[in-house]
């Protein structure tokens, strides 16, 4: 949980983080899967993890997904009249839970 | 089967009220009727949106407790000390009054009668709703999994569906109920106040050589305790699922 | 779709203030968790303005507080609806740390501690219009509000007063920072309701 800025170690703080489960919604209309279920390797540091347990920030102009274990930014979404815009830039590889036919 | 075709229900729809019930002083428990309701997993969410006149919308994720009745789900709200929404919650809504809903939302955090592993649940405040909502469908489903839950309430005013884990636990030797406080005791109680320990899920669970699937639900500070006292006990991590209510809380 | 919740209020609100459009009055200071909250120690904290020519000028924290201190009185407006009236904050003026730093730059980019970033004309830095601000209501700036200091820049929507500043990049051509890339105004004025990319 800590990051190197300009040389200086910064620790990140993630206790006041609600997880995945409260950005599933957003996500799952966006991408048309169960966002909850999605596993998630980080750019950052490789950790993998399902969606719903990653850290999740709402309240800012969008959401922002970190990894539970490094504090990075792993994922974003912004809901604007112009459409949802997605960020994945911060993973690695998101793999989409398979849908049944 | 539909668990993960997510999409076709993930609009916002109108919900109606249409029953509530006090659960504490400061907890209740609102029943929703949506027409486009079609059935849940126990464990999953939805997302409500309230609007104001003018213009302003706040959106909050709530735990679903029970789908008893067709194309109706409950709620059980806790209203927080400077909360936006949930004092509108459990004060204010009336009978008739409407809010959007998304959802259900959540395959991760959900449990399946098809399970067989033993569950363990530990909830923490609020954190008890989606766990009583798989007690639930547990019962509903006549499933006979054995299931063991584990409470955490300040108080026994505040311990939401007391009556109702009692009743189901006294008639299923498979459910196991076991209630800790962290502020107050009744008096006489097995259990002194105070946090919840290792010894405490040593006690009232089973040993992680079980297997069983551990489900944590409840405040960020909470949520994070218990997981890590189950891995010191034993339990792999890949057998316990979270749900963080966020920083308020215990 | 068109509801409006009956009885729903959100928080108190004052009419009697002016507001932007589409913003409502906060009556709290929300701390809105935006992202993870980066924990900095004062004696490694340092602000560096960096100029398009690579040239560097930096302030460890003792410094910082040895210039000249300004209180700064202000309305700020969240993209997110809220504004709240009156805030008090302390601390440099943006003018302050410009003041030997030689430049023809025209941008901005503010770096926080953690990653963020978000971009400005370096114009709307200058004249009175933006402060380094270590103090908030005459208490030392909260990390979950931004501190040990963040950036101050009223006049624009709040996601630009970026939280945890540690660096202003100064350049020839405008780069889109965090949120200007996914979606945001790249300039962010509140009074021509300038919200999302395209307003």
């Amino acid at each position: 949980m800590s990051i190197s800025d300009d040389n200086v170690k910064v620790d990140l703080d993630q206790s006041k983080a609600l997880d995945g489960n409260a950005a599933a919604g957003a996500f799952s209309v966006a991408l048309g899967v169960d966002a909850s279920m999605i596993d998630i390797v980080c750019a950052g540091c490789g950790y993998r993890a399902p969606f719903a347990e990653e850290r999740a920030y709402l309240e800012g102009p969008g959401t922002t997904l970190c990894c539970r274990r490094c504090a990075s930014v792993i994922g974003r979404l912004a809901t604007t009249p112009a459409g949802m815009w997605l960020s994945l830039s911060g993973s690695e590889s998101w793999r989409l839970p398979i849908v049944d036919g | 089967m539909t668990d993960r075709r997510e999409p076709r229900r993930l609009v916002w729809q109108r919900a109606e009220l249409v029953d509530a019930r006090r659960e504490t002083a400061s907890a209740r428990t609102l029943v929703f009727s949506g027409p486009a309701w079609t059935g849940y997993m126990s464990g999953q969410h939805v997302d409500v949106r309230l609007t104001a006149e003018g213009g302003y919308s706040a959106e909050r994720s709530y735990s679903i407790a029970a789908a008893e009745r067709p194309r109706c789900f409950e709620l059980t709200v806790q209203r927080l000390p400077d909360g936006e929404v949930s004092p509108y919650f459990v004060e204010e809504m009336a009978i008739g009054d409407e809010i959007e809903v998304r959802g259900p939302i959540g395959g991760w955090f959900a449990w399946r009668p098809e399970t067989p592993d033993p569950i363990l649940l530990v909830g923490g405040g609020s954190g008890v709703v989606p766990l009583m909502a798989m007690i639930r469908e547990r019962d509903r489903a006549g499933s006979r999994v054995p299931f063991r839950l584990v409470y955490s309430a300040r108080s026994v005013d505040e311990a939401l569906y007391r009556d109702e884990l009692a009743d189901r636990s006294s008639t299923n030797d498979r459910l196991i109920v076991d209630q800790i406080y962290t502020r107050s005791a009744p008096m006489g109680y097995e259990r002194a106040p105070s946090r919840i320990s290792q010894m405490d899920l040593a006690d009232l669970s089973w040993a992680a050589g079980s297997a069983p699937r551990c489900y944590v639900c409840g405040p960020n500070g909470f949520v994070e305790s218990v997981s890590q006292l189950l891995l010191a006990l034993g339990h792999a991590p890949d057998m316990i699922r979270t749900e963080r209510f966020g920083p308020t809380g215990e | 779709m068109d509801v409006a919740t009956r009885g729903f209020h959100g928080r108190e609100t004052d009419p009697a203030h002016k507001l932007p459009p589409g913003q409502y009055e906060a009556r709290g200071f929300p701390v809105l968790t935006a992202g993870p909250t980066p924990q900095i120690p004062l004696d490694r904290w340092q602000f560096t303005i960096a100029t398009e020519q690579g040239k560097s000028h930096s302030w460890s924290w003792p410094q910082l507080l040895s210039l000249p201190q300004e209180e700064v009185h202000v309305d700020i407006h969240c993209v997110t609806k809220w504004s709240k009236f009156d805030t008090v904050w302390r601390g440099v003026a943006v003018d302050t740390l410009l003041r030997n730093v030689e430049t023809s730059a025209k941008f901005v980019t503010a770096h926080s501690y953690g990653g963020y970033s978000t971009n400005l004309p370096l114009a709307d830095l200058r004249d009175g219009k933006a402060w380094i601000v270590h103090e908030y209501d005459g208490q030392p700036l909260a990390a979950e509000h931004g501190g040990p200091a963040r950036l101050l820049v009223p006049h624009l929507y709040f996601w630009k007063s970026a939280k945890w500043v540690t660096r202003l990049a100064l350049a020839t051509e405008d780069h889109p920072g965090f949120w200007e890339m996914l979606g945001y105004n790249n300039y962010g004025d509140p009074w021509r309701e300038q919200r999302y990319t395209g307003d």
